[in-house]
């Protein structure tokens, strides 16, 4: 960054090598559209690139990265119909946690799981996302969302409560 | 422990270990609780879940795109005076012309030694005992001296602190046509103890294609001590790099 900062446009380059592909998967699994995510992939570097300056010399990069990421969303958003909120039953529990845990193993291709997840409002699916996301840690995404590690927690905790519900309830459905 | 505790509580636990790595009150309501079970089980999936890959074309066209809306800063252009002055002054001019590349040409050698300088605060930096100035020294570092290679990868094994050592695996990518640095990845693998940066050197193989280092990364995913996204990190490096090249 230091050298983008100092006018060498050609480093954004060598940044976009780095960590566009991880940056690509967070965009894919929040909207799930793989050749606007690369559009949106373009867009962050373009941002980075324009704003170089606002950077902090010493810090770490992969959060201001994200944050550039989540603007770039929420601009897209912003030209869409508004999301329809999913109504999530919370007695929507499983009955037989047993019976839920042989459904998970069994589904080696993780596709009922991604469902589930595309399934949760777009709040709750970035905050898992970004949660799991190994290049992150919850002060950095306490930082992004603006608000402390522990409350953090607790709405992964949440959110994870309601991906099991969701995808407990497509269970169902199916069966 | 009630579930909400337990439940949170499995939020920090290494997933690599998953049930197994849930030790006193947590692991006896684990045992007894299917509901939490469920939980962890369920997190550890996420955590695997593999990364889609963009089109391979992908950095190409960022690139061209890169070029178009940041073209190199132009040089400035100087305006041809030809047509508009006297035969006497466009002789001032090549005079001034002279003297100005003359001048330019002295300077040569200054610039050298300004340079030097510049590379000697760096490595000061980068070897300073306050692990912000070594974030700094990395920042600053450029790929104009190989022998900076070794100090970087002395501070990715050694550094006390994680962040110092990842930004120096990123500061290797500086070197990433240089064959020595290719040649000595596999080994800094295999010496390296901290997961982060095991990662960290994984995503530079890959990003190398160095195939010398596959059996440091196998050697890495077999050991168990990642977690579970790490793991499948590794994992996915691993089935990348045996894939024959396109």
């Amino acid at each position: 960054m230091a050298h983008v900062q100092a006018g060498e446009t050609a480093h954004v380059g060598t940044l976009f090598h780095r960590h566009h592909r991880p940056l690509f998967g967070y965009l894919y699994r929040m909207n799930g559209h793989g050749p606007l995510c690369e559009d949106l992939v373009q867009e962050v570097f373009l941002r980075v690139l324009r704003y170089a300056h606002t950077f902090k010399p010493g810090s770490a990069f992969k959060p201001w990265l994200y944050q550039i990421a989540r603007n770039v969303l929420a601009d897209h958003w912003k030209r869409l119909p508004p999301e329809v909120p999913l109504a999530l039953d919370s007695a929507a529990e499983p009955p037989d946690p047993d019976h839920f845990l042989q459904r998970l193993e069994a589904d080696q291709d993780h596709h009922n799981l991604l469902s589930a997840l595309a399934c949760l409002p777009r709040d709750k699916r970035e905050l898992l996302l970004l949660s799991r996301n190994p290049d992150l840690s919850y002060e950095d995404i306490a930082g992004l969302l603006q608000s402390t590690p522990g409350a953090i927690k607790v709405r992964v905790h949440r959110a994870l409560n309601d991906l099991k519900a969701v995808f407990f309830r497509n269970q169902e459905v199916r069966s | 422990m009630n579930c909400e505790q337990a439940q949170l509580e499995c939020l920090d636990l290494d997933q690599a270990q998953g049930l197994d790595g849930a030790v006193g009150e947590l692991k006896a309501h684990l045992e007894g609780c299917a509901e939490c079970r469920a939980y962890l089980r369920l997190d550890d999936h996420l955590r695997a879940l593999p990364t889609p890959e963009p089109s391979p074309d992908l950095e190409a066209r960022f690139m061209a795109r890169l070029r178009i809306q940041a073209p190199p800063t132009p040089r400035p252009v100087r305006v041809s005076w030809g047509w508009r002055v006297s035969g006497l002054a466009a002789a001032l001019l090549l005079l001034i012309g002279g003297a100005a590349l003359d001048r330019a040409l002295r300077r040569e050698a200054p610039r050298a030694e300004e340079g030097d300088a510049r590379m000697q605060g760096t490595l000061r930096l980068v070897h300073s005992p306050l692990s912000a100035d070594r974030m700094k020294g990395l920042a600053l570092l450029d790929a104009g001296d190989r022998s900076v290679q070794e100090t970087l990868f002395s501070l990715v094994e050694r550094d006390p602190d994680t962040q110092v050592r990842l930004a120096a695996v990123e500061a290797l990518y500086l070197f990433e046509g240089d064959p020595r640095l290719r040649s000595q990845l596999g080994a800094a693998l295999s010496r390296q103890d901290r997961p982060e940066v095991q990662v960290a050197l994984v995503d530079l193989v890959v990003s190398l294609r160095e195939r010398r280092a596959l059996e440091a990364m196998r050697r890495l995913e077999r050991e168990g001590k990642l977690s579970g996204g790490q793991r499948s990190r590794v994992q996915a490096a691993i089935a990348q790099l045996d894939q024959p090249p396109m």
